[in-house]
């Protein structure tokens, strides 16, 4: 056999607690990543609508991905080049969009566990978000 | 190459790349780097930085359906991330003093170990009673459910140990830039309890938040390229989904062999950059 545990009733106290985390959790993700799909398909399109050439010019395609190639590194230098209607500008900020997302997940958690009452776990989910962010912060400085 | 060659061949593997990841509870690392290096002929900068947002659509995408369908188990999860977080932290701080080929080489034992331990596992041996009250006040126990809709309760144990070796998981891949999914599967599922496919799920979760921490990095530095990373990260995405729903059908003890596998695979992969 494949797992080790004996069948069980569910249905421990506490249980249903856990569960609103998780569909709360499972909720913020879901919409994080459609988000930025929508996002980063839409750059792609715009990009390609406003450029139709470089789909099939071999020299377009080096420099897009060249070392020096051109495109935002910052939130701001996203949302200049968004109302820019520029391209691959979108698609970083679908990108953005993406990585915000597991912090946005923590977040949501931490939410759920301090409303059901959960003191440790809403404890440990804001500890996490303390250690992402000193990682942000020293990432940073490097 | 044209873009529309590389927009194709860049998506069609990076769905590959989710669904075995969203499958292992790793990142797509494994595929996705040499796809885009040696067949796509992309800057190893701007491969690794579509693998680490790679790595955040695998969890992203696979974690939504996992929580969902109460597969994953949350607590562990953010009871592990703890010590995953500050290892790795630790890591980017402590990066510069040790040599890491001795790093690569030290590593590429303990996989193999790893993998001789995980090929020989047998859950029906297992010491189920072990008792631990940690994992009792912190509710750490869970339950999947069973292909035949049948629900199986499974108890954690081993949590402190456990905690440990996720905040060295944590410091490995802050030190050597590898997921931590590969130590923290192994270790949930052989030593804490979790039936594999749990441990997988759990991981999967996990490995979003240390990607995230370090994605920013690699954006402010200008190594994720918008055209690099768009055809990565929607086929990644895609696959996460399709191995979501793979997942239930398939058994622990196969899973665990492909496991063994990957672990065998990246054990090389160090070896090689140890004695290089």
């Amino acid at each position: 056999m494949n797992d080790p545990a004996t069948p069980r009733p569910v249905g421990e106290p506490g249980d249903s607690r856990v569960r609103r985390a998780e569909v709360a959790a499972s909720w913020c993700l879901r919409i994080g990543t459609i988000s930025s799909l929508v996002l980063v398909i839409s750059g792609v399109v715009v990009t390609l609508g406003r450029h139709p050439e470089w789909l099939l010019d071999p020299e377009a395609f080096k420099t897009l991905v060249a070392q020096d190639a051109d495109f935002p590194h910052s939130f701001s230098e996203a949302i200049d080049g968004v109302l820019a209607f520029r391209g691959r500008a979108i698609i970083q900020l679908g990108i953005l969009c993406l990585i915000m997302t597991p912090v946005l997940r923590v977040v949501v958690s931490a939410i759920a566990f301090a409303r059901a009452n959960d003191r440790i776990f809403a404890g440990l989910a804001i500890a996490v978000l303390v250690l992402l962010g000193a990682a942000f912060a020293a990432g940073g400085l490097h | 190459m044209t873009l529309l060659v590389f927009l194709l061949t860049a998506f069609a593997l990076s769905i590959l790349a989710g669904t075995v990841g969203a499958m292992l509870g790793l990142g797509g690392g494994i595929i996705v780097v040499p796809t885009l290096t040696l067949l796509l002929g992309i800057d190893i900068r701007f491969a690794i930085g579509a693998s680490i947002v790679s790595v955040i659509a695998t969890s992203s995408g696979a974690a939504a359906t996992y929580l969902r369908d109460d597969v994953s188990n949350l607590r562990v999860g953010m009871y592990l991330e703890i010590a995953t977080a500050a290892g790795a932290l630790a890591g980017a701080f402590v990066g510069g003093l040790i040599d890491p080929r001795w790093l690569h080489l030290l590593f590429s034992i303990v996989l193999v170990g790893g993998a001789l331990a995980m090929w020989r596992h047998n859950e029906a041996k297992d010491e189920v009673a072990v008792t631990d009250p940690i994992a009792d006040r912190l509710r750490l126990h869970g339950h999947l459910r069973e292909r035949d809709g049948r629900v199986i309760e499974y108890r954690v144990r081993r949590s402190r140990t456990g905690l440990a070796i996720s905040g060295a998981a944590g410091l490995v891949s802050g030190l050597l830039g590898i997921g931590g999914g590969i130590i923290k599967v192994p270790t949930m599922h052989m030593l804490m309890g979790l039936p594999m496919r749990a441990a997988t799920a759990t991981s999967n979760l996990m490995i979003g938040v240390t990607a995230a921490a370090s994605a920013g990095v690699y954006f402010a530095r200008g190594e994720i390229d918008p055209f690099v990373a768009a055809p990565v990260i929607v086929g990644v995405v895609i696959g996460a989904r399709i191995g979501a729903k793979l997942l239930p059908r398939v058994r622990g003890t196969h899973l665990r062999w492909a496991f063994t596998a990957v672990l065998l695979i990246i054990a090389a992969q160090m070896l090689r950059k140890g004695i290089a």
